[in-house]
């Protein structure tokens, strides 16, 4: 009844009943791994900044945390940002950030490993390396803190946290954090100066040490010259791919949550990369190239996972499931398996076509939930420039499809602020939402019935390493009145329902996304002011936001709403995705005279990529 | 067939709820391949539940749950096979086959056994006030305690001692107390042993109002006819 506890324990037990689930911050589930002491090295915290139940959703720290834990003498342990309810009392108690495995702090850590997923979460990180005890800018840690290495999507913009990070792994892991943690044992053993592992580092292909170039600016506030301290630093860090997901290491037997997650399901990513070129999407360039998993290996995976986990649903993953070379039959294998064991499946982003039809039909049998279409943009022209292969016709014989087979329900996503938009494509997408309405009036003698149309529109926002990267973001005012043009187009039509993202969310998610080294400190200053979960509408406080932006000296107007210079040094210009920055002008240029181009599986479109790696 | 199992509940397993308890005991018959019986219905559930749930925060050296498989198994293998799916704090401890389909658990539990400890009460004075206390608690004849009602929200008194069989110090040293109780617990008739401690610390006086305690259920019992307190274990 009374056990031995360390003296973060006794502080966890003694107030972690007082928080909204407890089982946030306890650790011990099923396959999270604890090393014997005595085995162990090397100990690196693996940090996912965002609450527990969004990280343990995500495969990439699941993936990572098998590739550090089958190294013998590494021991990896997860953490989590805590809820702002636990915060409080982590602060008031004063029970620095710890490992969700053996409850250590993360500061006697050798690394502390963060990824970072989205914009929103850059607060967040800075947060938990306060917690975790340690100065948020690198140059002000100690000798004895951890090295604190960050990586994931976000950081193909390193920029914004570029002072705070000790480096940046770009690109996928797998791979390079085995290499990184053969430096740091001969590092470690070396006893040499923390300036000398990060050295060390440069030698590592996708590795950026950010404090070994210094950035000029010129007087309009743009890029001067990138400059390098280091002779050594590489003058581009080309990203690190896995070439062959066949071998790469999969997590068959990922911790098993105790309470219920975002995605709380047995999950197996059939392949990564998209061949489409949707010229706003930013995944779509820096996954490249298409690589997929073979159907035997996936549904290995399958059967392991499910037999290690006791899951009753089972998700595919990748960025588009109707892409993958054998859909048919891989899908039609795995509902064969799934059936054997009483497990569910879920299938995200299926091609409208009669095959998926007849999958979601089996799948969602008498519960229909609701059919997806994202066709982006309201017109064929708009859908032109963005390069979205995506006709009217194919979105309308979908939903005459669903509504026979007994849909009602048709959610539809937009977005609204994207280059070359008129209120004519706005008026495209109300127009969309009628004709689908009518389909279903047609159907069902006149009457809207159970039909439940949801059209949801985002904020166009400009991301880096896309064709779209130059591009001035709508402001406040642009999207508000977008959205009321929308609004007021879809109101007569009762069955259809609005819903839109809040702007000033994507007017920050805009900055951070071009930001450069200079929003350290406004990011930090955001901090000190109180700002954290700043995705989260009901903690996200603008104006806080911009006071930080005014007390740092920061136009955030700059990076977000400018047209930037197609000859400017990028902030990011320093970080290689294999895709060219001349294919990304070309297809700037294609947009703007509303050309498309071919999914490069019709046809090879040289952006790059194949000049690298292998396609 | 229908089975009980008796399980333990210790360390950080009691920050986990009953409902996620539910979850992580589906998961666990789904690895070790113990295929359940299902509801019949629009939304079939599997037949499996778990008597008397938990409060969140309490340890517990004898919880229960009972399902129903689609194949019969024998209680050993079951209990070999669960015994080795359960994460750090849960312990599977006995398996028996229920003869009895219909009644469920629920129904037939009428008392709970729990251990209220405290090892904070550092000084032999706190000790001997908390000892105090529970011969106080004893010797009442009734407890009143004031109670809103979920359904009108109509504050009502009810007697708490009267769903106390049995209250004794089971130890007190310089290092813990420990306070055994035997009370109420079921659908019809039931206290959680939280109230007691409220009173407990009443009766010690303003003082020892901020010592923490801990629960811990140990047992659960159905009645004899002549009221002898029979272990869940037993039945099958």
């Amino acid at each position: 009844m009374f056990e031995i506890k360390s003296e973060i324990q006794k502080k966890i037990e003694k107030n972690v009943m007082r928080v909204e689930k407890p089982a946030r911050y306890i650790g011990g589930e099923l396959h999270s791994i604890k090393k014997d002491p005595e085995q162990v090295k090397m100990r690196v915290a693996f940090g996912f900044p965002d609450l527990y139940e969004i990280g343990m959703s995500n495969l990439g720290l699941q993936i990572l945390y098998k590739v550090l834990n089958d190294i013998p003498d590494v021991q990896c342990e997860r953490v989590y940002s805590p809820d702002v309810d636990f915060e409080g009392i982590m602060r008031e108690e004063e029970i620095p950030l710890y490992t969700m495995e053996t409850k250590t702090p993360v500061i006697d850590a050798d690394i502390f490993a963060i990824t970072v997923q989205y914009e929103m979460l850059a607060t967040n990180v800075l947060n938990m390396i306060d917690l975790a005890g340690m100065e948020i800018f690198a140059k002000d840690r100690k000798e004895s803190d951890p090295f604190v290495i960050m990586g994931g999507p976000c950081t193909y913009n390193p920029e914004p946290l570029a002072e705070v990070a000790d480096a940046f792994s770009i690109g996928e892991g797998e791979e390079v954090w085995v290499e990184i943690m053969d430096k740091f044992r001969e590092w470690k053993e070396s006893g040499k100066e923390k300036i000398e592992f990060l050295k060390d580092l440069c030698e590592i292909d996708g590795m950026y040490v950010p404090s070994f170039y210094e950035f000029d600016y010129n007087e309009d506030g743009t890029i001067k010259e990138i400059r390098k301290t280091y002779d050594k630093a590489p003058d581009l860090i080309m990203k690190r791919i896995v070439q062959d997901l066949d071998s790469a290491p999969y997590p068959t037997e990922p911790v098993v949550p105790f309470i219920s997650t975002v995605h709380d399901r047995a999950v197996v990513e059939i392949f990564r990369g998209c061949t489409r070129g949707c010229r706003f999407c930013q995944a779509g360039m820096i996954y490249r190239p298409v690589r997929e998993r073979s159907k035997d290996k996936i549904k290995e995976i399958v059967k392991k996972q499910l037999e290690a986990t006791g899951y009753e649903e089972l998700s595919i993953l990748s960025l588009s499931t109707g892409d993958y070379s054998q859909v048919e039959e891989l899908v039609t294998e795995l509902m064969q398996l799934c059936r054997e064991s009483d497990v569910s499946m879920s299938l995200p982003s299926l091609r409208l076509d009669s095959f998926s039809f007849k999958v979601m039909d089996e799948i969602q049998g008498y519960k229909k939930s609701g059919l997806t279409f994202a066709p982006e943009a309201g017109t064929q022209r708009l859908r032109n420039i963005i390069n979205k292969d995506i006709s009217d016709e194919e979105i309308y014989s979908a939903a005459r499809q669903a509504f026979e087979l007994g849909w009602n329900s048709i959610k539809l996503y937009f977005m609204v602020g994207l280059p070359g938009e008129t209120d004519e494509d706005l008026a495209g997408i109300a127009q969309i939402a009628r004709n689908i309405v009518d389909i279903y009036k047609e159907q069902h003698g006149g009457k809207t019935g159970r039909l439940n149309v949801t059209v949801s529109v985002s904020n166009f926002v400009p991301k880096p390493h896309t064709p779209f990267q130059w591009f001035p973001q709508n402001t406040d005012a642009e999207f508000s009145r977008k959205h009321q043009f929308i609004k007021e187009l879809i109101k007569p039509m009762k069955c259809v329902r609005l819903n839109y993202h809040d702007s000033a969310t994507s007017y920050l998610e805009g900055v951070l996304a071009r930001g450069d080294r200079r929003l350290n400190k406004a990011i930090a200053e955001a901090l000190r002011l109180g700002c954290k979960f700043d995705g989260w509408g009901e903690h996200f406080d603008f104006q806080k936001w911009l006071q930080a932006f005014d007390n740092t000296g920061i136009d955030p107007e700059f990076y977000a709403r400018r047209a930037w210079g197609y000859d400017e040094i990028l902030p990011w210009d320093l970080i290689g995705t294999s895709v060219e920055k001349e294919f990304y002008l070309e297809e700037n240029k294609k947009a703007a005279a509303g050309e498309i181009t071919k999914d490069c599986r019709e046809g090879c479109n040289a952006c790059g990529v194949n000049k690298v790696f292998r396609c | 067939m229908k089975y009980l199992v008796k399980w333990t509940k210790q360390g950080s397993m009691k920050y986990i709820s009953h409902l996620d308890i539910m979850r992580l005991f589906q998961r666990a018959l789904k690895r070790t391949d113990i295929k359940l019986r299902y509801s019949e219905g629009y939304s079939p559930h599997p037949k499996m539940s778990i008597a008397q749930p938990l409060s969140l925060g309490y340890t517990s050296r004898g919880e229960y749950i009972e399902f129903e498989t689609q194949t019969d198994l024998a209680a050993e293998d079951i209990l070999g096979r669960l015994a080795g799916a359960m994460p750090e704090g849960i312990d599977i401890v006995s398996c028996s086959v229920l003869k009895d389909t219909k009644k469920a658990m629920g129904a037939i539990i009428t008392k709970g056994e729990y251990l209220i400890g405290c090892d904070e009460a550092k000084t032999g004075k706190e000790i001997k006030a908390l000892c105090e206390a529970a011969a106080y608690f004893k010797s009442m004849e009734k407890i009143l305690v004031k109670k809103v009602q979920k359904k009108s929200g109509k504050e009502t008194e009810v007697d708490i001692r009267a769903k106390v069989r049995s209250i004794t110090v089971e130890e007190a040293s310089s290092e813990r107390a420990l306070i055994r109780v035997v009370v109420d617990t079921g659908s019809n008739s039931h206290l959680n042993p939280e109230l007691i401690i409220v009173k407990l610390k009443e009766y010690m006086g303003e003082k020892l109002q901020g010592l923490e305690f801990h629960v811990q259920r140990e047992e659960m019992y159905t009645e004899s006819e002549k009221g002898e307190l029979i272990p869940l274990y037993l039945l099958g």
